[in-house]
């Protein structure tokens, strides 16, 4: 990933916040997850900064759902019956 | 072993709803996504045999989905400019409000003072597709990077590159709705928005020791 900015106050890089948002550690050292998972614990500015980009997350995540028409769903599967 | 057709409506009606709400965010329009999903069930249903049984059939509807869809609209697909965003800080949002007195970071709701629920939905139906696609399946639908890359048959590597850039593009959109609302300031794009340099010097030693 190319990123292009600075890291957080605590010298975490935007990489590894990503990382930790979506729990994805392939490629990294597990010495280093484990160090990065500590570091976590204890860090107010790591704690901000992922607590918002959940929050960010949720925002989006209810933002864009949309409901399931009951009528869509019928036509749907009457489509489908019609195959069986 | 493969899936039994018998089964297929009884065993993927349960992911209707979220292929459906991931339809209306890709498309736009209700009648599109209703289109797409048919077009989803019936292409699953046909190949529904060489699905393995006991794999990831979430996922496995999603790859369709996104294929109908690209198959579909591949004429509007546009290459995402991607130097417009080389002056876009990462967690551009975060940066920015953090650095506003007037919300506090902690509270739940106040992230809805800068923008509405109808200007996220806008501002993630206006990022190009490649981006909207991994920014819905990450984001709104939860699946793994592991799985955006089967999904969309791309490496993990550009699966984070694009969600990265496509978040990163938000931000700036829904920060942007802030500041048209005259709730956030303007800003000049790359500067540094960050702690001032000597509190970061202060904590390098004690960061650089413990991660």
């Amino acid at each position: 990933m190319e990123l292009n900015s600075q890291p957080l106050s605590c010298n975490v890089s935007s990489e590894d916040v990503y990382r930790m948002l979506d729990g994805y550690f392939e490629g990294v050292e597990q010495s280093r997850r484990q160090s990065l998972s500590s570091h976590l614990d204890s860090c107010d500015c790591c704690t901000e900064v992922l607590q918002f980009q959940l929050r960010l997350r949720s925002v989006i995540g209810s933002g864009c759902r949309e409901e399931l028409p009951d009528d869509v769903r019928r036509r749907v599967l009457d489509s489908l019956n019609k195959l069986l | 072993m493969v899936a039994d057709q018998a089964t297929f409506v009884e065993d993927t009606e349960p992911f209707m709803a979220s292929l459906y709400s991931t339809a209306v965010r890709m498309t736009g329009n209700r009648t599109d996504a209703e289109d797409l999903v048919q077009e989803t069930y019936l292409r699953a249903y046909r190949s529904y045999d060489k699905f393995q049984a006991g794999t990831n059939l979430r996922a496995w509807l999603f790859r369709i989905l996104t294929n109908a869809h690209i198959n579909r609209y591949r004429a509007r697909q546009r290459r995402p400019d991607e130097t417009e965003l080389d002056d876009v800080e990462d967690l551009y949002l975060y940066r920015r409000i953090r650095d506003e007195a007037r919300i506090s970071m902690s509270a739940e709701d106040q992230l809805m003072q800068y923008f509405s629920e109808a200007e996220v939905v806008s501002a993630v139906e206006a990022l190009p597709d490649a981006y909207r696609m991994a920014v819905l399946l990450a984001d709104v639908e939860g699946f793994s990077y592991k799985e955006i890359a089967e999904i969309l048959e791309i490496p993990v590597g550009t699966v984070m590159s694009r969600l990265h850039r496509g978040r990163k593009m938000l931000e700036k959109a829904l920060y942007e709705f802030a500041v048209s609302r005259g709730i956030a300031p303007e800003t000049d794009t790359a500067e540094d928005l960050d702690d001032d340099p000597g509190a970061t010097a202060d904590v390098v030693d004690t960061a650089e020791t413990t991660v």
